[in-house]
């Protein structure tokens, strides 16, 4: 039985998070994380959080008490770097007694005064953190945009490329689409366009005609949240580009399914 | 004189308003190696890192170097953790896992003077997880979490565990239980949206 796109990111999702796939499946899952759906990223997330709480699952033991000095010095005893830590406390040391009595004066007027600066600060300190939080966010999904359009861009490179353009039929006659393939390398994109946004519960899928037996490439799905319509197609690497009479795309239940049930959204020869 | 003191102060405040600014502080403070922040780190994580790496390892005297090693990895490194990239928690429960993992691999190399992987990459391939996780939550549900785990199916639990606290591939899985390699992928997948279900 042919797993579905979905259904062989979650395989590799699941061995992913745990460490435990082999150096193959490993390539195969960063490829398709780089192009992932809104569906794959979502599994991601949830197995990263499931995997997350593993280590609260081992049997609770606490470490000795000794422990802890132990290791407090053995960290006084590395020399990994020059010792930055207290150097206001090696300052304040290397003065001497009549200017420490100056000093103290002036801490208790500079107590006060970081009193009065203490709200300030903590105001901006929680502004700044929010502000990093937003900006760490925007950045991840820069870096995964980023991933994926240079995956995109890989295929466009090839020396030789194969292409295949798609029109709307009469449930959506303004769609149209193009199927772009490497057949060095078995990289290929599709991209569409004028698709109309679809529900949770259903996906668009990709349908290679071979031989006139249509053979699914896979789904996707255009939902409201703005992404570019490009995807990457995996099943095409392993079709002879001689047998493929078309490509077709219909609107199907979610996750796909094993031949075209739904109406059929764009259509388009590759003779 | 006055101006020294002034920064003296000021850094002060500000060093114990790092104090509750969150892990990822707390990490900055021990790149600079603030020896108190470390020990703060400790309490935070010893006992869960202790259990973790006691799980993997088995002997309660290896797991107490184990985590001696891990605590000192961190010390060292502190200095290279990305703040803005890594998260505190997703960082020391790898470097801790894969640590008590090397031991082991160590073990059954002196054991059967078979060849063994050399050190696991630290790179834990989480930290893009947004989720604020952190060792407080999983510490306080140990026990939810222990019995959420039960309630996976056996074969599916077994897998999962023996990925997770033996550091074995799927393949190697595959060998261990012989069984088909296309029978442990599905099993994992299974047990893995069972038990994100389940927490």
């Amino acid at each position: 039985m042919s797993l579905t796109a979905q259904e062989r990111f979650e395989e590799l999702c699941a061995g992913y998070v745990l460490h435990a796939v082999d150096e193959d499946d490993r390539r195969v899952f960063e490829q398709m994380r780089a192009l992932a759906t809104q569906d794959m990223r979502h599994t991601l997330t949830q197995m990263q959080h499931a995997a997350w709480y593993l280590p609260g699952s081992a049997e609770r033991h606490e470490p000795p008490t000794y422990l802890r000095a132990r290791i407090m010095e053995s960290i006084a005893a590395s020399r990994p770097e020059e010792q930055h830590a207290g150097w206001w406390e090696r300052l304040a040391a290397s003065l001497t007694v009549p200017r420490l009595a100056i000093a103290n004066a002036a801490l208790i007027v500079l107590v006060i005064a970081g009193a009065l600066t203490y709200s300030s600060l903590r105001t901006a300190n929680l502004s700044l953190q929010t502000a990093i939080i937003q900006q760490e966010q925007q950045l991840t999904e820069l870096r995964s945009e980023l991933e994926r359009k240079e995956s995109l861009l890989s295929v466009l490179a090839a020396r030789t490329l194969e292409m295949v353009l798609m029109n709307g039929l009469e449930v959506n006659p303004g769609g149209y689409g193009k199927v772009i393939w490497d057949p060095d390398r078995r990289a290929a994109i599709l991209q569409v366009s004028n698709l109309p946004t679809i529900p949770t519960d259903k996906d668009y899928q990709l349908w290679v005609i071979r031989n006139q037996v249509p053979v699914s490439a896979g789904v996707f799905a255009i939902r409201q949240d703005g992404r570019e319509p490009f995807f990457r197609i995996e099943n095409l690497a392993e079709t002879d580009r001689r047998s493929i009479n078309a490509f077709a795309i219909t609107l199907e239940p979610a996750g796909g399914v094993p031949q075209p049930t739904g109406p059929m959204y764009l259509l388009g020869s590759s003779l | 004189m006055a101006g020294i003191f002034l920064a003296v102060v000021l850094l002060a405040a500000l060093a114990r308003r790092l104090d509750a600014a969150g892990e990822r502080a707390l990490m900055a403070r021990i790149a600079l190696r603030d020896k108190q922040a470390f020990g703060t780190l400790y309490d935070r994580y010893a006992t869960l890192l202790f259990s973790v790496v006691l799980s993997i390892v088995k002997k309660r005297e290896e797991a107490e170097d184990v985590l001696q090693e891990v605590f000192l990895q961190i010390w060292n490194k502190a200095p290279s953790f990305d703040t803005t990239r890594e998260n505190v928690y997703g960082w020391l429960t790898a470097l801790a896992r894969n640590r008590a993992i090397d031991r082991l691999r160590s073990r059954a190399y002196r054991d059967t003077q078979q060849e063994v992987a050399e050190t696991i990459p630290e790179a834990t391939g989480l930290k893009d997880v947004e989720t604020a996780l952190d060792v407080m939550i999983v510490m306080e549900q140990a026990e939810r979490i222990r019995q959420r785990l039960q309630e996976i199916p056996d074969e599916q639990r077994a897998l999962i565990k023996m990925a997770y606290f033996e550091g074995d591939s799927q393949s190697q899985l595959a060998e261990k239980f012989q069984l088909p390699i296309g029978t442990v992928k599905p099993r994992m997948r299974q047990g893995m949206k069972k038990l994100y279900a389940l927490i």
